[in-house]
């Protein structure tokens, strides 16, 4: 018998091909819906998080640069080298400005303009303002987290992408309201501004910092400061009627850690990290502080490649030298002396002619300093040393005078380099397996001369007194020392700068 | 021959409609029950992303005022911040900074929110003295911040130069304090469900509860004034490896350094 053949109706594989469609209709709306927000926002995220990093990236470069001043000192000459141009704004300048242009197909860039906005201690702070911006590249969608509801705010308030127009030109133009300007953008973007403000640092902020003990002075001691651009020490800090009472209560001490002790007094103000010192415990004029923590960067041995080889005996400062460009030498060691002599005018139209000038030496010491050191007047000589310091008061002649009378620069202009003790500089380098290094200053003979030694334990023992300023480890202190901080030091050239303020504008 | 019979093209036998209708009921079925659950995982998986946005809205907006901070303090139950920020902005004009060396460092401020290291308070009293605050009566009104003064204090009243009397007792007695005058209050705190910001007293909704946001879960914890660690979570639709676990999973962290620290 036939089979008979009944023709198949397939119902029921069409409700599944129809479930099936509708069924991937539904997940590609959830896809597209989800993947759509996602790139939107996480490109917008991106965007503005990117756009901060471009501008402290500016802002570093500028930092950096602004650092190099420690060494060459001209703001201009330095900036124009580096290929920064001037700026018309900000005024009253001199402003530089450059732009930097990174990131995947160049959509980071920075325009970073420095100037001098303002000074402290007589040196300039640098301005740096940075305004980095993010190109969005893609879809030119708005964030979707603005549908939440009629209060709250979402993305665009605090993104504030720009997608046809540069808003912040058309609102602040310039940034303080002029120049106002509709100013299209090729791309939509989003634009941060950052405003830091460097400040220079000196070796010698306080009179005294100790980064893990001080002991001292002894009882019959005393800290105290002065000015040597009025010439001269002399005690006045227990005379409020003296007209330099005020220039002689500035000997700041600052503890690093809470080990404080001390017999004699401070004519200052007092710091400690965690110490317990009162008005009623110690001698101190100003105020006393015991939460304030700090620490002092390690001294690194210049690179003396280029340094001339040193001899024992006397050494010519060479003519023509400058702070920033110093004569250099470098020695094995100095316990056998040495005798450091400047220049004096050689034009007898300037009143500067046979009188001594100031000259600048560098001196780099592999080893230990011992013997006998004698400056002439108008050298400024700074001292580096790897091993430890030790020499009476006698042995450390400085012959130079508060005030600098009688001392010119080398264009017949008279010295304002008014501090003795800032001519002779000792720099204790820091040693690099941790071990500490020692400085000791033993009767008799008082010494003009500025310690800066973060590595170093120093004692002064006995009856000598320091002129100048001291940053050390631990400092003891024991008999009658004195110890008086001459405040014409922080007025020497910056040894660096660090940002102090950092501002970014959110408008 | 037998007769061959034929057989018309007509419907379907009542067995095959009872078929057909039952297995389409469960195809039925089946499509109204994944479509639902596809427009439920649609939903959560789109509030998913809407909240993870707004997770990452919380941390910029705090990172972006915090790291311009010159102080920022929490509650005790790290759920309010507030933050004491420079006042940048004369109208639509920036501030030159004045720089000023201090016992404790360098320190730039602007001419609207000036800082000062000597004042003292007494604990229980409104009057702040410091030599060199140079107080004049347009000060009245602005902000006062700094340690042992409460949020929100203002200047009520200026004695002279080196004398004010606040709009709130200090809650402790202070000397050589750091302080700071006419700045910027920004604070978050925590509004039924949602997150606000507030700046001067105008306030903003930077998150809301719509999209499961759990604001008890949002810990700020704080460490010397140096930088504040941000620790945000919330509720997400599906739970289903357990709420505890799956809220965790969600949680974002972030850490931000003032680059302003004041000490104070």
């Amino acid at each position: 018998m036939k089979k008979s053949l009944q023709k198949q109706s397939g119902s029921t594989m069409i409700y599944a091909l129809l479930t099936i469609v509708i069924l991937s209709l539904i997940a590609a709306n959830v896809l597209v819906n989800s993947t759509t927000r996602y790139n939107v926002s996480s490109k917008q995220v991106k965007g503005w998080k990117e756009a901060l990093y471009a501008a402290e990236a500016g802002g570093d470069v500028a930092f950096a640069e602004v650092r190099k001043l420690a060494t060459s000192g001209s703001f201009s000459a330095q900036f124009v080298a580096d290929g920064w141009s001037l700026s018309a704004s900000p005024t009253p300048g001199p402003a530089y400005v450059k732009t930097i242009t990174f990131g995947q197909g160049n959509g980071l860039s920075a325009t970073v303009t420095v100037d001098s906005a303002t000074s402290t201690n007589g040196f300039p702070c640098y301005r740096i303002r940075s305004v980095g911006t993010a190109k969005l590249f893609g879809l030119m969608r708005v964030g979707m987290d603005d549908r939440m509801n009629s209060v709250t705010k979402g993305d665009s308030l605090i993104r504030k992408i720009d997608f046809k127009y540069d808003h912040f030109l058309s609102a602040y133009g310039d940034g303080d309201g002029n120049n106002t300007t509709i100013q299209a953008v090729s791309n939509p973007q989003i634009t941060r501004r950052v405003e830091t403000v460097a400040v220079p640092q000196w070796s010698f902020s306080r009179a005294l910092l100790a980064t893990a003990g001080f002991d001292g002075p002894g009882s019959a001691g005393l800290i105290d400061s002065y000015d040597s651009k009025n010439g001269a020490y002399y005690f006045a800090a227990n005379n409020p009627l003296d007209p330099h009472y005020s220039d002689a209560t500035k000997g700041d001490v600052a503890v690093g850690s809470s080990s404080f002790t001390s017999g004699g007094p401070i004519y200052g103000n007092l710091t400690t990290d965690g110490g317990n010192v009162t008005h009623s415990n110690a001698t101190v004029s100003g105020t006393i502080d015991n939460s304030v923590p700090f620490s002092i960067p390690p001294v690194v041995k210049p690179d003396t490649t280029l340094y001339l080889s040193g001899s024992s005996g006397t050494l010519i400062v060479p003519p023509g030298t400058t702070a920033f460009a110093p004569a250099q030498y470098v020695y094995n060691s100095l316990s056998s002396g040495l005798t450091i002599n400047g220049q004096t005018g050689t034009n007898p139209l300037l009143p500067s002619y046979g009188k001594p000038v100031e000259t600048y030496v560098t001196i780099v010491v592999n080893g230990n300093v011992g013997g006998p050191i004698t400056i002439g007047q108008g050298v400024n000589a700074k001292i580096y040393f790897t091993g430890n310091l030790s020499s009476s008061g006698n042995d450390l002649v400085n012959n130079n005078v508060d005030g600098a009378t009688g001392i010119y620069n080398m264009d017949g202009t008279p010295s304002t380099d008014y501090s003795r003790a800032g001519h002779l500089q000792f720099y204790g380098v820091s040693p690099t397996d941790g071990s500490t290094q020692t400085i000791s200053v033993t009767p008799p003979g008082n010494v003009w001369a500025t310690f800066y030694a973060p590595s170093a334990s120093m004692s002064m023992i006995g009856n000598p007194d320091i002129f100048g300023a001291i940053v050390c480890n631990s400092f003891t202190g024991n008999g009658n020392t004195g110890f008086h901080y001459d405040k014409e030091i922080i007025n020497s050239i910056p040894i660096d700068y660090q940002v102090a303020s950092y501002i970014e504008d959110i408008r | 021959m037998k007769q061959k019979h034929s057989h018309p093209a007509t419907g379907f036998t009542v067995t095959e409609l009872l078929v057909a209708v039952a297995a389409g009921a469960v195809v039925l079925a089946a499509v109204t029950v994944a479509s639902v659950a596809l427009q439920k995982s649609f939903s959560a998986a789109d509030k998913f992303l809407g909240t993870q946005m707004q997770q990452i809205r919380i941390v910029d907006y705090l990172s972006r005022d915090v790291r311009r901070s010159y102080i920022v303090t929490a509650s005790s139950d790290l759920k309010t911040i507030t933050c004491i920020i420079p006042n940048y902005l004369n109208g639509n004009a920036r501030s030159k900074p004045n720089v000023s060396t201090t016992t404790t460092g360098t320190v730039v401020s602007y001419p609207n929110s000036r800082t000062v290291t000597d004042a003292v308070t007494t604990s229980g009293s409104a009057t702040l003295t410091s030599a060199t605050a140079a107080f004049t009566s347009a000060d009245i009104g602005g902000s006062v911040a700094g340690v042992n003064i409460p949020t929100g204090t203002t200047i009520q009243s200026v004695s002279n130069a080196t004398t004010a009397t606040l709009s709130a007792n200090a809650t402790a007695s202070t000397s050589n304090a750091t302080v700071t005058f006419g700045a910027t209050t920004v604070v978050y705190s925590i509004s039924g469900n949602s997150i606000v910001r507030t700046e001067n007293g105008v306030v903003t909704n930077i998150a809301s509860s719509t999209d499961s946001l759990l604001p008890q879960t949002t810990d700020v914890l704080l460490s010397n004034t140096q930088y504040t660690t941000t620790v945000i979570t919330f509720q997400p639709t599906f739970t289903s490896g357990g709420a505890a676990a799956e809220q965790s999973g969600t949680t974002v962290f972030a850490t931000t350094y003032l680059r302003n620290k004041r000490r104070g």
